[in-house]
Formats: structure tokens, C-alpha cells, sequence
């Protein structure tokens, strides 16, 4: 049997602390309750073309996590009405995720170069849903249980991949955004792709649409 | 869940080619079936019966749209329950027309008839017995017979049941009604629904790889099932 030794270390704490005097309980939480409403401050606007969410969306969003790699953008869509009975109005919920980055300009140093930055992947996955009282969240009780063996007429999941290409601007020519993304998604919904899995003659590009969009971001 | 009917007709003896109901979503199958069909001689028309699409996506509808214009013959398509998802029923009228439609081959009227009450949780008049009684009463002189179509048989789920016995009274004053043709049930089923010697004829789904080619003859008709 080996006995080990263990040595502890104790070292005094020999700094005494200062007392913030001047900054009281009230004003602590007063900053603390600031810095968490500030988190909400969207970082990013957007609009997009296409996209299972009409002609048209707009939104805003937040970039966060380390090295910004997480996106959650949330939009308002418009749907002409074309040869339907209405114009539609759609809400989508999207998260991004961007795994790298790449500088294309590394040698753009100092505050007063721009930078262009490529994302060569982003992955999304979001929800939407339209309104309107043709489409249901859950079947309506006129039908017998399980009629239709999907979930909703009214939300649908959606799953997209694309790239951006970004330009960052120089610090001191900043106005009102500090970068600006173009991006393009190719993607599709729960419906199509479970029309892929039952039908054998349906292929990935029967399903897939192309979606194009820009973001603006400020913070 | 498309229903593809072939109703065809072949004058003198005047055929008919008759319904064969297609799976929408199984468009490999339908395309078979498109292919079974143009191989056919003879044929006058053909009916689909209703579920062109499964969610009625208008990419589904196009995807159906092009198998179907595949055929080598006239074709029309009843809507199906599965055709009214979301606005499906509005896409269903911009590529196709009307709901309810009607028309008249070889001196036999057509009827084809939008039976799916459930889709408007039964508040919108279907069957519209105001349109069969239009068709039934015009045109008397270009045909003597009648054949009715429709996605939804009575007593089904879809069918208005509150009207079953009135739409089979209603379907006295039908000039010379041979009998009626519906999908929806995904099976081949000849029944004679209401115990009086009318035949309802079901057309299969073409997952199931069957369809019906009816003959209308001076006399009567046939109804044949062909597997492919």
C-alpha cells in the first residue's frame, strides 16, 4: 500500500479588498438589469427572398456565442396573393449556425481596412407558420383521429444550407452597421421531405429552393 | 392518394375507358399507370377521381399535373380531400376549373361531382344539388345517359351523411343513369351501395397498380379492372 502525501498549501490572502463605497446595492442591480435587457438589443437586421416563407421577409435578429457562430433571426414574411383569395402574412423562427469563418483579407490590418470574410457553410433550421383560418395547428375535431397522418397545415420545419460572404467595415468608417452580409440557402420542408421518403420518383431537386438574402448587422 | 380515372369512350359502340384512381404520392406508380394506359388503344378519355396531391403542396399539384400530362388522352380530375389542405382547393381551381363540372361524350353525361363535405366541416352546399339538378335537366338533348363521378362515396367519412338517402333521390332524376364512380378508399370495390341496383364502382389507387377502362355500349357498359 502507497501512502501519499499530501501537502496542502495554504496561502494567506494577504490583498484586503476595497470597499466600493460609492456604488450602491440599488445601482448594482440597476447595471445588472441593464446589461440583461441590453442583451436583448437585436445585433442584426434582415431580409430575405424565398425561403418557404414568402416573396418577402424581414426581421431581426441576434449573433451570439463564441466567435458569433450562433444566429437566431426572427421574421415577418409576406405572401402575394396571386391567384388566391388573400395576400398571407407568415412569422418565422430561424437559427443559424455558422461554424467558420474565413478572412479573405488578412493582411488588411489597422482600424482603417475593410475586411471581407466568407462563411463557407451555414446550417438552419427553422419554423414558420402562416395566418390565416385554412390552416390548422392540429386537426380540427371534423375528422376522425389521425385522418392525416401529418402534423399541421399551419407550421412547417424547415432546413436550409448556404454561405455568406461578409464585408466587415473599417472601424473608422463605421456609420450605421459594422458588417454586412450577403447570403444565399438552399433548403426545404418537413413536407417535401417526407414526400421524398414516400414517393420513389420524387428527387432532392424536385424539393430543394433557392433563397437569397442580406443581413445588416450593428452591434 | 391521387385517384386517376380513365373513362374513355370509342364510338359506334361507343366505349368508355374508365377511372383509375393514382396516388399522388406515389408518382412512380401513377407514371406506370400513365404508361399502361397510353399503351391502350382505343381509349376516349381519362378520369382521375380525386387526390392529385397528398398535402396539397402547389409543388405536388404540378408534380401530378406533369404525370398526368403524360397521357395520350383527354384527361380530367376530380378534387380529392387531400386536394383541399391549407388552399389547396384554390390551387385545385386555378389549374383545373371548377369543382363541381360536367360534361357530355358519345350522347353520355359526365358528372363529376365535389362530394368532400368534411373538408368544409359540412357548411358549404356539398354535393351541390342544385348543380346536379342543372345537369340533369339541360342539355336533355344531347345525351341519354348519365355517369356520376365524385372523389368521396356516401356513407363514407367525407360524404355529407345527413343527405345520403336525399342525394340518392336526387339521383333519380338523373336521365338514364348507368351507374356511379368514385376514389378516396384506395381499393377496388364494386358495391351496390344502397340496395337498390345502383352500382357504386371504387377505383384503386395506382399504388395498387389497378385501374378500370369502361366501355359504354348501346345497351349498358362494361367495367374492366386492369392490373399493370
Amino acid at each position: 500500500m502507497i501512502l501519499l502525501a499530501c501537502t496542502v498549501q495554504v496561502m494567506a490572502d494577504d490583498s484586503i479588498a476595497v470597499e466600493q463605497v460609492n456604488e450602491s446595492r440599488y445601482e448594482r442591480s440597476l447595471e445588472r438589469k441593464q446589461k440583461m435587457w441590453a442583451s436583448l438589443i437585436p445585433t442584426h437586421f434582415v431580409i430575405q427572398n424565398a425561403g418557404n416563407m414568402g416573396v418577402l421577409s424581414a426581421g431581426i435578429g441576434w449573433s451570439y456565442g463564441k466567435n458569433r457562430k450562433w444566429e437566431t433571426d426572427l421574421l415577418i414574411g409576406f405572401i402575394p396573393k396571386h391567384d388566391s383569395s388573400r395576400f398571407k402574412v407568415t412569422t418565422t423562427l430561424k437559427g443559424n449556425y455558422i461554424p467558420w469563418r474565413i478572412d479573405l483579407t488578412p493582411n488588411a490590418t489597422g482600424g482603417d481596412k475593410h475586411h471581407w470574410l466568407f462563411e463557407p457553410l451555414t446550417a438552419s433550421l427553422y419554423l414558420n407558420t402562416v395566418y390565416g383560418s385554412e390552416f390548422w395547428k392540429s386537426q380540427p375535431s371534423r375528422y376522425p383521429d389521425k385522418y392525416y397522418e401529418f402534423m399541421s397545415t399551419k407550421f412547417r420545419l424547415n432546413v436550409a444550407f448556404g454561405q455568406r460572404i461578409t464585408l466587415k467595415i473599417a472601424d473608422n468608417k463605421r456609420k450605421r452597421h459594422s458588417r454586412i452580409t450577403l447570403f444565399y440557402e438552399i433548403g426545404s420542408c418537413d413536407l417535401y421531405i417526407r414526400s421524398l421518403f414516400q414517393g420513389q420518383d420524387v428527387s432532392i431537386g424536385d424539393i430543394i429552393g433557392l433563397s437569397i438574402g442580406a443581413k445588416f448587422f450593428t452591434l | 392518394m391521387a385517384t386517376k380515372g380513365t373513362t374513355n369512350g370509342r364510338w359506334p359502340s361507343l366505349r368508355a375507358n374508365s377511372p383509375t384512381k393514382t396516388p399522388c404520392a406515389w408518382l412512380s406508380s401513377a407514371k406506370d399507370q400513365v404508361a399502361d394506359v397510353n399503351s391502350r388503344k382505343n381509349i376516349d378519355f381519362v378520369v382521375h377521381c380525386g387526390d392529385l396531391t397528398d398535402t396539397a403542396t402547389n409543388t405536388e399539384f404540378e408534380w401530378s399535373r406533369d404525370v398526368l400530362n403524360g397521357l395520350n388522352y383527354p384527361w380530367v380530375a376530380l378534387i380529392g380531400n387531400h386536394d383541399f389542405l391549407g388552399t389547396g382547393d384554390q390551387t385545385y381551381r386555378v389549374m383545373y376549373g371548377e369543382l363541381d363540372f360536367a360534361f357530355i361524350a358519345g350522347r353520355v353525361k359526365f358528372v363529376c361531382l365535389n362530394t368532400n363535405a368534411t373538408e368544409y366541416d359540412y357548411l358549404a352546399a356539398v354535393p351541390n344539388f342544385d348543380f346536379l339538378e342543372e345537369q340533369f335537366t339541360t342539355d336533355t338533348d344531347k345525351f341519354d345517359r348519365t355517369i356520376l363521378i365524385m372523389h368521396a362515396p356516401p356513407f363514407s367519412e367525407q360524404f355529407n351523411n345527413n343527405v345520403c338517402k336525399a342525394f340518392r333521390r336526387y339521383l333519380d332524376f338523373a336521365p338514364g343513369l348507368l351507374c356511379c364512380i368514385y376514389g378516396h378508399e384506395h381499393c377496388d370495390k364494386v358495391s351496390d351501395l344502397y340496395g337498390d341496383g345502383l352500382m357504386f364502382y371504387a377505383i384503386d389507387c395506382a399504388e395498387h397498380r389497378n385501374y378500370r377502362i369502361m366501355t359504354i355500349t348501346p345497351d349498358g357498359y362494361e367495367i374492366e379492372q386492369i392490373r399493370f
